[in-house]
This record gives C-alpha cells, structure tokens and sequence, in this order.
C-alpha cells in the first residue's frame, strides 16, 4: 500500500460531544457500512459502554474514501474519553499523525478535552478542529472558536462546522484530514517496529492486539517479539476492521490493524509495547513505556460464599480481557473469602465489579476503595498497605515500630468558570489540598493547579466539582508522589464486633467527622433487625459514634383473603429475593450497598 | 374419600369500608345494573361455575366438608340467594355430617328473620364482622354499624340457636387508644363467642386509608384518622394474645382463637393444604389433579369479565392461563392459574404450617431449613419445639414474614 495514501487520525473529545455519532457518520459516508449492519454508534460495542455513553476499550476502522480520483485509507482510532485511562489515550494518540478535535458548540473546550489536545501537541500531531452541534439552537460556533484559540491555542479561524446527527459537514471533515494531516512516514524495508495501543481478549480467537506498524512488514507466521515484555510468539492473522473484521495477507509500514497470535492473557500483549520479529530486531522500542499501575483498590466478595470458585474464575477470565487491573486473595473475618483488586480509578472499578456482575451473573459486594498507603517504619523499611484491613490500628502507630505513614498526591488541573472560583477553592481546600498555580486563560475562565491527596479524589471530588459549579468544571489529574501524613484506621463495630470489611483509612483531622458520618448513613441503609444494632465508630479503643437501629416489632402478613394462598407465598417470595441481596454478618444482614456507601459520606 | 371445601364469594357491600382493598362492588350500583333479582343472577353463574369446574376437575364424587360464604357483605343478600345455592349443592354433593357451613355478617344486615332462614338451611356457624366495639372508631373506619347493632345482632345469632359464632375484631385501626381496646377485648369476653379472628390492620394499596396515609394532604387535618404505630399494634396484640389465653381460648393461628373443638374447620383446611373450590369473582382454588399435580387458581377481579368468562363455558385450562398471563395479558382482564413446582409446595407447607399453633414436624423443617437458622430462631425466643414439633411464639408471630423468608428454600 502507498504510504502516502494512509491517513491515521483520532477524535479527542469530551463525552457526549459527539465522537461516536461523528464516527458513525464517517461509517455511513464511506459506505463502510450497509443499513443492515448498522447498529448506532458502531464504535462503542461493548454492552455497558453504550449504556454509559463513554469508550472503555479503543476500537479502531479502516475507512476507504475517493478524494479527487484516488482512493485513501483512512484510519479512525478511538480514544478512551475518562481521566482513568489517560495512558491509554497517549498510546492511541502515538499511533496516529493527527486528531480532530471536536468541540460542542453549546459546551465549549472542557478539561479532559483539553488534557488529550495537550497529550497531542507534545506528540508533535496535527489537530483539526471541528465545531459540532451547530444545528443545536444555543450552538455558539463565533464563541466556540475564540475559545478554541484562547484556551487550545489553536488557529480555529477555519474550523469545520459541522453536526454529525445531521450529517453536516462530514465530507469537509474527511477532506480535510486527507489535506491537512500528514501521511504517516515510515520504512517498510527497516525491521519491524510496532506500537501495542490496545488489546483484548476474544474467546474464539484469544487476545487481539491492535497495532500500528512504524516501521517494516509483519505476515502471518512471522515470530514476533514482544520487546518490554521478552515474549515470543508465532503470528496466526493479521488484518484490519473496516469495520468488521477482515483478514490481509501483511501490515506494513504506516497502516493500522489488528494481530492474532495465540494468546490466551491479554496482559502479554501490554498497551505501549513494541513488536519487531525475532530474528531481526528493530534497535530500540518505541519511547514510553509503562506497566499499568492500579491507583485504587477495593475487596470484591461474593455475597453468597458458596460463589468464591465461580468469582474466582470470572476475575480470572476478566483479567484475559482487562490487563490494567490487578487481583490477589483476600479473606475478611466479616465477608469471608474474596479478592482485594487493584483499579486504574473509580470508574474504572464500577466498570469492573458492574462487567463481573452483568456478564458472569454475581452478586457481588465491593468494600470502600482506598489507596496504597506506604508505612515507614523506625528501622527505615518501606511497607505497602493497600487494605484498610491490614493498616496497623492507630496506637500502634505512635509506638516503636512506625516512623510515618505516607499517602500519594495527585497534581490536578482543574478548569473551572471565574464564577465558581471561590467554591472550587474551598473545596481543595477542604481535600487537603495545596494550590500550585492559579491562572486566568480567558477573562472568564481559570485554570487551577492543585496537589491533592488521592485519597480525597478517590472519595467524591469529581461529584463535588460537578455539582458546585454546575458541571462546567472539570479536571484530570496525575500522579505526583507520596508525601507523609498523619492517617489513622477508622474502625466500625456491629453489635460491639469489628466488621473488618467497614474500615476505612482517614486523615487524623476528619477522623471525628468520617465516624459520625458512616454511622449516621449505615443506619438508614440497614433495615430494622429482628433485634436492636448498635453501630459504633472506633479510633483505637476510643468509640467516637453510636447509632441504634431499633428492633423491628412486627412483619406479618395482612388479612389477605385466606384462600389466595398464592398472593402471600408470592409476598413471601419477595422478601425471600430481598434477604439474598443482604450479607449475613454474624446474624446481622448488611445490604449490599452499605460497604461501598461509607465512601459516600 | 375426596374432600373439598367450598367457598363462595359475594364481592358486594353497601359501602366500602376505609381499610379494604378487596374487590367489592355497591350494591346500589348492581341494582342499577343488573335490576332488583342481580342475587338470583349471580347464584345463577355461581352454579354453573360449580358445574364447569366439577366436570373438569371431576369432583362429582367429592365429600364437602366445610362451605364458606365470604365477602364483601353475604348478609346483605336476600335467602332466595343462600336458599338456591344451598339446593344445589346438596343435591349435586354429598355433604359430610359435621361439615361446618359458615356464613360472614355483618351487625347492620343481621335480622332475626334472615337469620332462622340461613338456620334452616343448614348454617352452623356465624362470623360477624364486629372490628371493634367503640363507635368512634367504627365511624373512622367508614364502618356503617355501631355498638349497639353489635349486640343485636349476637342476640339474633343465639336466639336463632346459632352455636358456634365468631367475632372479627381489628388490632389497631385509627383512634382505637389502648384503653379504647382493652374495652374491645372486654366486650368480646362479655359475649364469649365461641371463636374469635384477631387481624393486625395493615394500610393496603387501594384502601382510601392508603390515600390518607400516603398524602396527609387530601383530607383537613382534623379529620385526619389517627393511625397507631406498628410498635402499639405489635402491643396490643400481645395483650390480646395473652388476655384470651387466661380464658381458655386456644391460639391455634396467628390471627385465629377458638374454645376447644370450636377451630374454624373451613380456614384449617387452608392451612393443611386440603382442595376447596373457590367460586365467584376473586375467589381462590386449590385443587389436586390426578397425575398428582397442585393447581392454584384465581377468578378475574372484575364481575362483569367473570360473567363474560362463565358464560362463555370460559374456564379455560391451566396452561393457556398461565400462557396468557406470561404474554403480559393484564392481571385484571384473565384468570390467574399456577401449577405449583415441588418447591412451591414445600414453602406452602413451611409457611403455612408455622401459621398454626401445631407448627411443623421438627426434623422435617430442620432438613428443609438447616440446623443453624433454627437453632437460633430457639435462642432468640421466636420458635419454640414441643413434642417434636417447632412453632412460632408470640413474638415470632408477629414476626413471621421475617422468618419465613429466611427458611423458605
């Protein structure tokens, strides 16, 4: 294939601006696809990802378009769009040569958007802006553009104004990322070098990788070598999805598509890996590599203990597809035998525990995520605590054995209107948060560099900053290194027992707060008991909270007619269904949702 | 021998007490509808309901014993109803000796004259919706009787030589103080009846208490009722349970006490699992076909869909009902039927079993229900064993929803 003719290009774009209606529509245009197999929003195909709306896996489809007599080769890769995944985007993005960014005309630039144009320009890559939404009546595009030059800083003069569900401008868009992003360059007679920016599991055919090859050819029954990795393995297919998927004889340098071979553990095909053949390396692997690295971590129990093989074994098959998160045993004297599990981010984990819930049919509860604390001791050792369960309980901490406890800080950039500016201070603030630079990039609009503990972000920041500036501010953040503070265990008591599962690591200052907070909200999540709970807080042997649940006196059922014996056996039933979402903890019955509530509060 | 129980339900009522949700109609409104002879209409369809079923069911050779007039309001019927019906059963049925034919009244409609009619007709036992003795809270709950029709209408009852006659009484409806009750139980122990039905009231769905309840707003205040918390009525119940049992009634179900040998035979039957043909809108069957299949069946809600079904010779079969009703056909508009699955069976046997002070065979309900669980039911005081059997206490009645969906399988 002529190398010239090859255009790899991306949309970065916050959620719900319109990416997978732009990609359906370039679908459409090309006649990529015929009505039939049209199924909306082609790109997202992940059951839960359209039922969110937003991109977990990056997909990716070669598009043919005649442009002035020739035929091209268009290739779309699609780009995670959440904070959780920001190194997979820059992988996505290192694969291409140029991006469009696609703006709502009703929303303007918002900051993850922003965070990937940046992720772009380092990469060297040409950003097309693109104006979408203008047949919304509040579609500002004049606004919309003055703010892509002043917070972008991107020449958006000629920006293509566009409305994908209109089909408005789309061939303009195509044309233009044929005259305005470079072919991609590369030397198909140089050895192998190719970049891994995504990879999944597929039950019949093992682990997909998607690749882009930089560099040289790679054919079935080639031996690759993975370079970060060390591995080898023997090439069945290669192929691209245009968009379903379709097998070629070779990939060569500058295109885009997918490689089979044989592998059962998507964690051997790692996102940012170089592949080259075996028998002729490529010098040096592609720049910026990096292992995935969970942030977050929460045990996942089933609720039935009976379920631990079958957990066992959808985390397991979960894994294959899902290489990002990690998963080791755990056993919670309250919950029983489950695992503790390790998560890009927050999202991150709902996706994971609702995908084991959904697609291996568990019930499931999942323990108040927490960070990996680092617990220096006297003699200088560094342990790791990524269990609230395992953290030393608090008079432990004054004594001999601990010197300090350290937490990790998160830098966040958060872009927020002048407007809501005191409110979003406040809020750092009350994260524990340490201000870096305040600046205003337009005269309405100010961009926030905070250090913040990962800790608090962890717990609600997101929602907070959302809900307190009426969703027009918005952040990413990246990690920034571990810093000593002064955290304790917070433990929570059932009728006097400490439930394992309930504690949670707070900052000493918060402690009284968190304690008065969690048992305040367990008690309107637990239901009445046969008996009187008494739920308690406890910092070391000092209870710092108490709360009653008042023993339920009376559930019978009414005068139903006597003979309809189906109607109470079907009410019986019910509460039946009921009692199985509880777990029984000692003979208390905690719902579900209370171990994961306690985050909330 | 076949036994069956026969109920027949008379959805109709002069006014709809505040606290029902069951399926009645006005009886000014039949009237209007049907013309004054709507009772010998209806008898007419009961009648060929009992055929239809008793050729498909083929209970031609059953024995009654027990039959049930229920409502709504049986005695606000006139005796050609009671007389026709009543014909035809003995004539299409055998009917055991001691067989226990009930009838409900309620104090307004309970003259001595309707009274001797249902005595000579074979009626044995009354059940008088009392619900409570003071007039206040009557009124409250849109009841149309009072005090005093309460008490002619138990004298009516043993003047006719009624020998076996059972007051309904309501726990806990609005206003009803706890001296107010204590009151109630002492009026009931004054007139002894042979046998007395004690239900907790619970605010249903579609009763206009419900309304109230959920919107305070749609009545004035101060005609508000004053409802009484569960804990009160969890209370008085216990009061009552223990009162009655100083007076040698024996608490042989839940909401249920009778003067030994006085058990209402009609209700055991429910709880044993024994067949009974249900007949008239609403009303419930459980019936035993002969591969040893369990069928529970449900007549539409609606009087005029029952008619339309009767008429049309409609008692369809079991699995086209429970086709139509998994095709999303609208409760109301068919038929309820089920085939109970063998689990059905044992939650009925569990459930319905602990309802009574029998309770249930001890080592059977350990190996349905395991050790663990009920053990610690004994411990903390809601099941008790007694010569091998396990039943509930007091407070495991009062509890019992609880409890049995935790040891249903």
């Amino acid at each position: 294939m002529d190398i010239k003719k090859i255009r790899n290009f991306s949309i970065i774009a916050h959620i719900d601006h319109g990416k997978s209606t732009l990609a359906d529509r370039f679908l459409d245009f090309t006649g990529a696809i015929t009505e039939r197999e049209k199924v909306s929003q082609f790109l997202d195909n992940m059951e839960l990802e359209r039922e969110r709306g937003i991109t977990i896996k990056a997909q990716t489809v070669r598009l043919t378009y005649n442009y002035g007599g020739v035929d091209y080769t268009l290739n779309l890769i699609d780009t995670p769009g959440h904070v959780d995944f920001s190194y997979e985007v820059s992988k996505s993005l290192a694969a291409c040569e140029g991006a469009l960014l696609v703006v709502d005309a009703t929303q303007g630039v918002e900051a993850q958007t922003l965070a990937n144009v940046y992720i772009a320009s380092d990469m060297n890559l040409t950003v097309v802006p693109v104006i979408n939404k203008i047949d919304l009546p509040s579609a500002d595009p004049e606004k919309t553009k003055k703010e892509i030059e002043e917070v972008v800083g991107l020449e958006a003069g000629d920006a293509i104004l566009a409305s994908a569900k209109e089909g408005i401008g789309i061939k303009e868009i195509l044309e233009a990322v044929i005259d305005k992003i470079p072919h991609p360059s590369g030397d198909v007679n140089a050895p192998l070098k190719a970049l891994i920016f995504d990879s999944w599991f597929d039950s019949y055919q093992g682990v997909i990788a998607l690749i882009r090859v930089f560099d040289g050819t790679v054919v079935p029954g080639d031996t690759i070598l993975l370079m970060h990795s060390g591995i080898s393995y023997e090439v069945q297919k290669v192929g691209v999805y245009s968009p379903f998927m379709k097998e070629l004889n070779a990939l060569s340098a500058g295109e885009v598509g997918f490689i089979i071979a044989n592998i059962k553990d998507s964690g051997r095909f790692k996102i940012g890996d170089t592949i080259t053949l075996k028998n002729n390396p490529t010098k040096e692997p592609l720049p910026d590599f990096k292992e995935p690295k969970p942030m977050v971590f929460a045990g996942i129990y089933p609720i039935d203990s009976d379920d631990y093989p079958e957990l066992k074994d959808s985390i397991e098959k979960l894994k294959l597809n899902d290489s990002s998160f990690s998963f080791e045993p755990e056993n919670s004297l309250a919950l029983g035998f489950g695992f503790r599990c390790g998560f890009l981010g927050l999202l991150h984990m709902e996706i994971i525990v609702e995908r084991l819930e959904r697609e291996y049919g568990l019930s499931l509860i999942s323990t108040s995520p927490t960070v990996l604390y680092n617990i220096i001791t006297r003699k200088g050792e560094v342990k790791t605590a990524l269990n609230p369960m395992k953290f030393p309980p608090s008079e432990d901490i004054s004594m001999q054995e601990v010197e300090h406890i350290e937490e990790p800080f998160i830098k966040a950039n958060i872009y927020v209107p002048s407007e809501y500016l005191g409110k979003i201070i406040n809020l750092c603030v009350e994260k524990r948060g340490r201000q870096v630079e305040l600046k205003y990039i337009t005269k309405t609009r100010v961009q926030l560099v905070y250090e913040l503990p990962l800790s608090e972000i962890v717990l609600d920041f997101y929602d907070q900053l959302k809900s307190l500036s009426k969703g027009y501010a918005s952040f990413d953040y990246e990690f920034s290194g571990y810093r000593p503070a002064d955290m304790i265990k917070l433990e929570i008591l059932v009728n006097k027992d400490p439930i394992d599962a309930l504690s949670v690591i707070v900052h000493r200052d918060k402690a009284y707060a968190r304690g008065r907070n969690i048992v305040e909200k367990l008690r309107t999540l637990i239901p009445r008991q046969m008996f009187e709970v008494v739920l308690q807080a406890q910092i070391g042997s000092k209870i710092i909270a108490r709360e009653e649940i008042k023993a339920l006196r009376k559930n019978v059922l009414a005068k139903c007619y006597g003979g309809d014996i189906t109607r109470k056996r079907k009410l019986l039933e019910k509460q039946k269904e009921g009692k199985k979402k509880m777990k029984n903890i000692g003979s208390v019955e905690i719902p579900q949702e209370a171990f994961l509530s306690i985050l909330k509060v | 021998m076949r036994e069956l129980s026969l109920y027949i339900h008379v959805p109709f009522c002069k006014s709809k007490c505040d606290y029902c949700n069951f399926y009645s109609i006005p009886l000014t409104k039949l009237k209007k509808t049907y013309g004054l002879n709507f009772a010998e209409l209806y008898r007419e369809f009961l009648i060929k309901e009992i055929r239809l079923n008793v050729k498909k069911y083929h209970l031609e050779n059953a024995r009654i014993k027990s039959i049930y007039f229920g409502g709504g309001t049986p005695s606000a019927l006139p005796s050609v109803f009671f007389s026709g019906l009543m014909e035809f059963i003995e004539k299409n049925f055998q009917i055991a000796a001691d067989a226990e034919i009930t009838t409900e009244v309620n104090p307004e409609s309970c003259d001595l004259e309707k009274l001797y009619g249902l005595k000579a007709l074979g009626f044995n036992r009354l059940s008088i919706g009392v619900q409570s003795f003071d007039d206040g809270v009557l009124k409250t709950a849109g009841r149309i009787h009072n005090k005093n029709d309460i008490y002619s209408a138990v004298n009516n009852a043993k003047k006719a030589e009624f020998g076996n006659i059972s007051l309904d009484l309501i726990i806990g409806l609005p206003g009803q103080t706890k001296n107010i009750f204590l009151d109630d139980i002492n009026h009931i122990l004054g007139i002894a009846p042979e046998h007395i039905s004690a239900y907790m009231l619970s605010i249903e769905q579609g009763s206009l208490f419900y309304k109230i309840y959920n919107d305070k707003n749609c009545i004035p205040a101060h005609k508000s009722p004053e409802f009484i918390s569960e804990e009160k009525i969890a209370d008085y119940y216990i009061i009552l349970c223990e009162i009655l049992s100083g007076q040698f009634y024996e608490h042989y179900e839940i909401s249920n006490f009778a003067k030994k040998g006085y058990e209402s035979r009609h209700n055991i039957n429910y709880w044993n699992r024994g067949e009974y043909l249900g007949l008239g809108p609403s009303a419930s069957s459980f019936l035993k076909l002969e591969d040893g299949k369990e069928v529970r069946k449900t007549n539409v809600p609606d009087l005029e869909k029952y008619i339309r079904n009767i008429s049309r010779d409609n008692c369809e079969d079991e699995s086209s009902l429970i086709k139509k009703r998994n095709s999303g056909q609208n409760k109301n508009e068919v038929d309820f039927a089920e085939i109970l699955t063998e689990n059905d069976k044992i939650n009925e046997e569990i459930f319905l079993s602990l309802r009574t002070s029998h309770g249930i065979n001890e080592k059977r309900l350990r190996e349905l229900a395991g050790n663990e669980i009920i053990d610690r039911f004994i411990k903390e005081g809601l099941m008790q064993n007694f010569k091998g059997n396990i039943s509930l206490t007091i407070k495991g009645m009062l509890l019992s929803s609880e409890i049995f969906a935790r040891i249903m399988v």
